[in-house]
């Protein structure tokens, strides 16, 4: 290498040399495929602006990032430290300052230019978007070129380089934002951008010049009077009461001040964008603060970065080596470590619940917090909106600190790269989370139906990870000695406690058997910390005793594992016991929930459940009543609301709760045309099946449903309105108008609808279940008594305190429409089984909505040939 | 106390492609100062790191006080003190808190003694690790390993890098420690007249393996250092049984020579030679002629 450029050149090549060839492969893979793949249809949909954010712009912003880190010489230099980061070594060089400083500056700005320069084409290639090529790559060299003056700079206190740094970069971004929100020309930015290089150059070389003459200032005089009166101020024990005391305070001055450090910096900036969002829709206010609560556990991932490090220039050493020589167990100073880890979290959280309030009060969005809090109150209730704040509180908590071990453990592996690499996968993954989000976000549908099914196999593999690997730990613990037997059994034991107790406090707060248990008891295992946690004693034992190839221990020690294999049986047992709990949580609601008949209609298996009685005489012709279940709900679930069985089997006849589609997300009967025709057939074919089967009277086949099902029972009586003699719906949810039905045989119908319904309005209107606007009750039951020729008298009575009933008489073929109204009544099934009232809303008991329906069918059957009902002759039977 | 402070037995350690020990096994009893010495990348510091517990034997094994420094960690370091070449004292802190933080891990802490050494070391209480000078940093780091009275002391190349006046500190240390009975000293050091002046017992060790392990006494006793006049010039040194290393050329050589004097007179007399001047050979000559590489290779 003949010129000092082409050195400085070379050694940046070489020292990044992997990153380098990883960005390269990237491109060509990249290139590749499209070039492969070309047209439309191709199987990699990569469609703007989704497809862009993934491939393109997330791993431009880590490169980008990465060349920041790299020509600033920030990697390898202590950035908080007074003195400059700019490598000592290279003034000693025979080179001259302009030289030192304006080579890294080229190669840096070429470097990030060229990234855009590559990025740019390549887009309007692929996806044919005209992305402008200079002033974004004027923009990433000046942002380079200024992060290096600044970075290369020398302050005055420990510190301010990252603040000044980040805030002038902060400055430079508004003001380019503002000029491209101003809609200024391209030449107008460039003319903005362009002569901040050669200032940048010139200011380079002045802060270069001065690290090279070794001038440092120190403001910290100024600051040296307040820290002398907090030393004289603060009380300090005169001696600490214990080794493991000793070693807390070791560990919390040494490491534990860095997260509370990088959350107090981020928060002012975090909480400024509540000052600029206060005029905005409230969603702006509740994501910033949601971006604040997840700051904590964010941050804790990057504090790898400074755990057990080597010290670098010899004067500031993290103490690996101090600590290992401690006269102090491994695990002593694990558990050191641990509770400074626990400090550190609490210290960080504290400056969020301080700093919030305040900066909510100062930019005047408080009303948005607590018009939040007054709605999620009023949804779910006092008590459980205050345990869920407070299980969500502890969970981020708990977060937090299970992300500080892993990032000890990380720190404590002293590997370079192992701790490069963990930081790279965070940074990539912050960056690729909101693309992803919002694309989630836009096709919830599809995300829904994917999980709906899944999810409990998810869990149930990741917990099987989970306890794999915490019984691989606790082995190598246990052959170590390095936590005493009885501690192993002790925490094994508080685990299961603390599982335990999670679980119970889930399952009051979910508090309904539709929900199946073993989800709550899954959530619970995964959320205690357990592997991590356990692990943390191996990696500091392997850090402080670099063990050989072999690592074994001597044949003293190695005596026997076999004496105490009781530890290991106790510890198998309580680490068991939440998965035998789940696996019989599992097995018992899948055998309360199955059904018991299928049958093929549309070239699919659909699914029912069939109740016979037991006085069922097969000589004689037996009702069919068919109960449809709401959306997301199942055939038990519905038997159990419902309530049918009871009085199938003291009146004789035949119930049967088909199920809505399975497998495919939530089950729901449908209402666009193909589903629909798909679901009509299905009972078409269901009542053929049990025909076949049973001695079923075909006058009195009727159907009812909740909620989705009252729709779909709307839908049955307009398609199979020549089969099904009456229909019964419960909180029904109408998606299709009532001209949908083009039917016109008069067909008997009674409804029950609460009047605090928030999930289908009494009198209609939009909820959060569907886009739709619901019809309002009243209308639909005038509507259907047009249908049915009534007179338009409707007759009013009250039945209970807070039920009236409206009827309307003199309808044609002796048919009737009747209206329950339920004065406070939720979105549920009156007299019925419970449901949890923090979701539907309540459940009155003054009336029998089952009891109540069967009298209304027993008056109404089916004529041969379809014009009306029978004449009332079964007095005999009425109760 | 028959029992040694020291057990090394077999001990192997490799670094990847590199032996750093060699079945290295080494017995030290009580109460005397032992001095390592080796050159740069010998295997001291490995060693010191085993005795420590800060790497685990590969295979062989390592005893101090009878007990394995891995597996009872606190009953091996609350009797060892440590001083390094390296300062590994964290910057942060300030003398008057390493001096609190340090007095928690061990019993035996003497306060009043702790205060004797910071003032005869002018160690300023308020002062931060990582403004001393490396001279003051490695004087801190001696205070702490001196105040509780452990009965080994332990030293890896602790003047490396040091000016007189605070190695004379650490000789006096080391001199004071020996002072009471049955209190033991490991020294590693490459200044070796510092470890002539105070050394009970030397152990030399090159490539990973004992060269030499011996009494000082009996080392000095047993080596010469003799000046040979030859009768003619030679390219090369005459083959004598028992000289470690010959220095010079033509006419006149020098050599270093290990075993009875009596026979080294025989043989360089059978060469045609004489003796011109013999002496005790420094320390220095000595462990170069052990380790060094050969200067001249001598004749059959």
């Amino acid at each position: 290498m003949r010129s000092p450029a082409l050195a400085i050149a070379w050694e940046f090549r070489q020292r990044h040399r992997f990153a380098l060839i990883a960005l390269a492969t990237y491109a060509l893979a990249f290139v590749a495929v499209r070039l492969l793949f070309p047209g439309p249809g191709q199987p990699l949909r990569l469609d703007p602006p989704n497809g862009i954010a993934g491939a393109v712009i997330a791993p431009l912003s880590t490169a980008f990032m990465y060349f920041l880190a790299v020509f600033s010489f920030g990697l390898g230099g202590d950035l908080v430290a007074r003195q400059s980061p700019f490598p000592a070594r290279m003034f000693t060089l025979p080179v001259t300052t302009r030289a030192l400083a304006g080579w890294p500056m080229l190669f840096g700005t070429a470097a990030v230019a060229s990234l855009w320069l590559v990025a740019a084409p390549f887009v309007r290639w692929s996806w044919g978007l005209e992305l402008p090529l200079i002033w974004p790559a004027l923009l990433g060299s000046v942002f380079l070129a200024w992060t290096q003056v600044l970075t290369w700079t020398a302050y005055g206190l420990p510190g301010l380089r990252i603040m000044v740094t980040v805030l002038w970069l902060a400055a430079l971004d508004a003001a380019v934002i503002l000029a491209v929100q101003l809609e200024v020309p391209e030449p107008g930015l460039v003319a903005m951008l362009a002569p901040q290089l050669p200032l940048a150059y010139l200011a380079a070389c002045f802060v270069v010049a001065r690290a090279r003459r070794g001038e440092v200032p120190d403001w910290r005089g100024v600051f040296a009077r307040a820290s002398r009166i907090a030393h004289v101020l603060s009380p300090r024990p005169d001696r600490f009461p214990s080794p493991t005391r000793a070693q807390l305070w070791f560990e919390w001055r040494q490491q534990g001040r860095v997260l509370p450090a990088l959350v107090g910096i981020l928060l002012p900036f975090e909480l400024g964008l509540l000052y600029l969002a206060r005029d905005e829709p409230p969603v702006l206010v509740e994501l910033t603060l949601l971006g604040v609560l997840l700051t904590p556990p964010l941050m804790a991932g990057f504090t790898a970065v400074t755990a057990g490090q080597p010290g670098r220039d010899g004067g500031d050493s993290s103490g690996v080596t101090l600590t290992a020589t401690r006269p102090l167990t491994s695990a002593a100073l694990v558990a050191a470590k641990l509770q400074a880890a626990i400090w550190s979290t609490l210290v960080a959280w504290l400056l969020v619940l301080v700093a919030v309030p305040i900066a909510l009060a100062l930019s005047g969005t408080w009303p948005v917090v607590t018009d939040g809090v007054i709605e999620v109150i009023e949804v779910l209730g006092r008590p459980r909106a205050i345990v869920i704040a407070l299980l969500g509180f502890t969970g981020l908590l708990a977060s937090t600190w299970k992300q500080l071990v892993q990032s000890l453990c990380i720190g404590l592996t002293g590997r370079a790269w192992v701790v490069r690499t963990s930081v790279l996968v965070r940074l990539s993954l912050l960056v690729i989370v909101w693309p992803i989000g919002d694309w989630a976000i836009g096709n919830w549908k599809v995300v829904l139906a994917a999980l709906w099914d899944a999810w409990p196999w998810v869990l149930a593999m990741l917990v099987c990870l989970k306890l794999s690997a915490a019984a691989w730990v606790v082995q190598r613990l246990h052959r170590s000695r390095l936590v005493s037997d009885r501690s192993l059994v002790a925490g094994a034991a508080s685990w299961l406690a603390v599982v335990l107790a999670v679980y119970a406090v889930l399952v009051w707060l979910v508090s309904t058997p539709l929900i199946p248990h073993y989800l709550p008891a899954l959530v619970a295992i995964l959320a205690v910390p357990l592997t991590r946690l356990s692990a943390a004693p191996l990696a500091l034992a392997w850090s402080r005793h670099r063990g050989g190839a072999q690592g074994r221990a001597d044949s003293e020690s190695r005596t026997t594992l076999k004496d105490r294999p009781m530890v290991m049986r106790a510890v198998g047992v309580l680490l068991g016991l939440p998965l035998v709990l789940v696996l019989v949580e599992a097995v018992s609601y899948e055998v309360r929930n199955r059904t018991n008949g299928s049958v093929v209609s549309s070239g699919q298996e659909r699914e029912y459940l069939l109740h016979v009685p037991k006085s069922y005489d097969p000589a004689k012709p037996t009702p069919l009543i068919i109960s449809l279940h709401g959306g997301a709900g199942w055939p038990a679930m519905q038997k159990e609301t419902s309530r049918w069985n009871t009085l199938s089997e003291s009146q004789g006849f035949i119930v049967v709760y088909p199920s809505g589609i399975s497998g495919r997300g939530p089950r729901a009967w449908h209402m666009n045309p193909s589903g629909l025709a798909k679901d009509v057939r299905f009972i078409s074919d269901l009542i053929d099946t049990l025909k076949a089967a049973y001695n079923v009277d075909s006058t009195r086949v009727y159907a009812d449903g909740l909620s989705n099902g009252g729709g779909m029972a709307f839908v049955l009586s307009c398609t199979l309105s020549d089969r099904i003699a009456a229909v019964g719906m419960v909180a029904s949810a109408q998606f299709l108008p009532f001209d949908w039905c083009t039917d016109r045989r008069a067909v008997p119908m009674i409804a029950f609808h609460g009047t605090a319904d928030r999930t289908v309005p009494y009198h209609g209107g939009k909820s959060w279940v569907a886009p739709v606007a619901f019809p309002g009750m009243p209308t639909w039951a005038a509507d259907w008594a047009r249908r049915n020729r009534c007179g338009s008298d409707p007759v009013e009575s009250a039945v209970a305190a807070d039920v009236t009933r409206l009827e309307y008489t003199n309808c044609a073929d002796d048919t009737a429409v009747v209206l329950y109204t339920v004065k406070g009544g939720g979105h549920s099934w009156p007299g019925g089984g419970p449901l949890p009232e923090w979701l539907v809303g309540p459940t009155s008991r003054s009336i029998d909505a089952t009891s109540l329906m069967w009298a209304f069918y027993r008056e109404h059957r089916l004529l041969r040939g379809g014009q009306g009902p029978a004449p009332r002759a079964d007095a005999e039977e009425r109760p | 106390m028959s029992e040694p402070v020291i057990d090394v037995s077999g001990l192997t350690r490799r670094f990847g492609a590199t032996t750093a020990l060699a079945s290295v096994s080494l017995s030290m009893p009580r109460g005397a100062v032992y001095g390592l010495v080796g050159a740069n990348g010998a295997g001291k510091t490995t060693l010191i790191r085993h005795l420590l517990g800060l790497l685990r034997a590969e295979s062989g094994t390592v005893r101090v006080f009878g007990l394995d420094p891995v597996a009872f960690p606190v009953g091996v370091l609350s009797r060892i003190g440590y001083l390094s070449e390296e300062n590994d004292l964290p910057g942060w802190m300030r003398v008057d808190e390493l001096v609190r933080y340090s007095r928690a891990f061990y019993p035996a802490w003497d306060d009043a003694y702790s205060e004797e050494l910071r003032q005869a070391f002018a160690l300023h209480p308020t002062a931060r690790i990582k403004d001393l000078s490396r001279g003051q940093k490695a004087r801190a780091g001696l205070l702490v390993a001196l105040a509780h009275r452990p009965e080994l002391l332990l030293l890896d190349e602790p003047s490396s890098g040091l000016d007189p006046v605070v190695r004379r500190d650490i000789l006096e240390a080391i001199m004071r420690t020996i002072a009471h009975e049955g209190r033991t000293v490991l020294f590693s050091s490459h200044l070796l007249e510092e470890v002539e002046r105070v050394a009970d017992h030397i152990t030399m060790i090159s490539h990973g393996r004992i060269a030499l392990s011996a009494p000082l006494e009996d080392v000095k006793e047993s080596h010469r250092h003799v000046t040979v006049r030859l009768a003619e010039p030679r390219p090369q040194p005459p083959g004598v049984a028992g000289v470690l290393r010959w220095d010079g050329g033509g006419e006149e050589w020098t050599a270093v020579y290990c075993g009875d004097s009596g026979e080294l007179q025989a043989a360089v007399a059978a060469w045609g030679a004489r003796i011109v001047a013999s002496r005790v050979p420094s320390l220095d000559e000595i462990f170069v002629a052990h380790v060094g590489t050969p200067a001249s290779a001598p004749d059959a």
